[in-house]
């Protein structure tokens, strides 16, 4: 047995295991993996970073508030804390509707928490995060300063909402 | 005073309803309690004006006029609707607004809320209101 040719053959197997390591884990940071809450709005489909979400809660009687603009709608009391809502169909400038099925998600982020009004919970995923493309220039009026990226699911085309943004559209 | 014994002070709360939504002034800000007649509609103030219903078709079904004493001796008339209740609260019990409504509701005079039967009471201080507001109110009442 030639010594120097197996050095050389383990060397290069070594090399080449090695390689394809350094492929995976190129491969694995492509495919790091957001968690995205989806959900729906007047027929269209929109997103939240999972991170910013904190509980899903069902339709519940909403306090009105005088003083407040349309997409407020008032109080909620979870479990003995009062918290804002914000109606997105509102903010979004959809038609106003009552319905029996609309959940509200606790948004939090970086001292910003308020209840969001939404018509249905339609999934929550981990998706690759490369699948998240800019916003279409196309998006008008206040999507276009909501909307951080956008996705296909099945079909369709997915806006994912920017937490900052909305928390920012909602004290104007 | 420490902080803590503070939060152990207590604030009587008049409850009252306008439109279906439930608040609480501090009791102390009340000098009066009177029954509403309809000849003096023009010389008083409506709460759902003061509070900023908007639009708002609101119908009062027991109206009454609450005497409002502010902090530079002024008395202003307000109408309510229905009186619910008065009650003793904790200030541990209550909370700031949520600080995404605080911007809109501070300058009506409306400053925290706390929770009581099934819906929360908003807290108004209608004193510092009118004494912030001297140029809209000129319903005010002599000694």
């Amino acid at each position: 047995m030639n010594s120097g040719t197996t050095a050389a053959k383990s060397e290069r197997i070594l090399a080449s295991i090695r390689q394809i390591q350094r492929s995976k884990e190129v491969v694995d940071v492509e495919q790091e993996l957001v968690k995205l809450v989806i959900f729906e709005i007047n027929g269209a489909l929109y997103a939240l970073y999972g991170r910013n979400v904190r509980e899903v809660l069902p339709r519940m009687d909403i306090s009105w508030v005088p003083g407040l603009p349309d997409f407020l709608p008032g109080l909620i009391n979870v479990r003995g804390d009062i918290e804002s809502v914000i109606d997105l169909r509102q903010l979004l400038h959809y038609p106003h509707l009552e319905l029996k099925d609309a959940r509200i998600l606790m948004v939090e982020n970086e001292g910003f928490r308020s209840g969001v009004l939404i018509d249905d919970i339609r999934d929550v995923l981990d998706l690759p995060h490369n699948v998240i493309k800019p916003p279409l220039m196309t998006l008008n009026g206040v999507a276009r300063e909501l909307v951080a990226g956008e996705f296909e699911l099945g079909g369709h085309l997915v806006s994912l909402l920017d937490t900052d943004k909305l928390a920012i559209r909602a004290q104007l | 005073m420490t902080a803590c014994a503070e939060h152990d002070n207590w604030l009587r709360l008049l409850l009252f309803t306008v439109g279906g939504t439930l608040f609480g002034i501090d009791l102390e800000q009340v000098d009066a309690m009177i029954e509403f007649s309809e000849q003096e509609r023009e010389e008083v103030h409506w709460f759902h004006e003061l509070a900023g219903y908007g639009a708002l078709d609101v119908t009062y079904l027991s109206p009454t006029v609450l005497v409002i004493k502010t902090g530079n001796g002024s008395r202003f008339p307000l109408v309510v609707d229905r009186l619910e209740d008065i009650r003793e609260y904790q200030w541990r019990q209550i909370a700031p607004l949520p600080p995404l409504l605080e911007p809109y509701l501070a300058e009506r005079g409306i400053w925290g809320v706390t929770p009581s039967r099934d819906k929360p009471v908003l807290l108004i201080d209608c004193a510092a209101y009118f004494d912030s507001h001297p140029d809209r109110h000129t319903h005010s009442m002599k000694e």
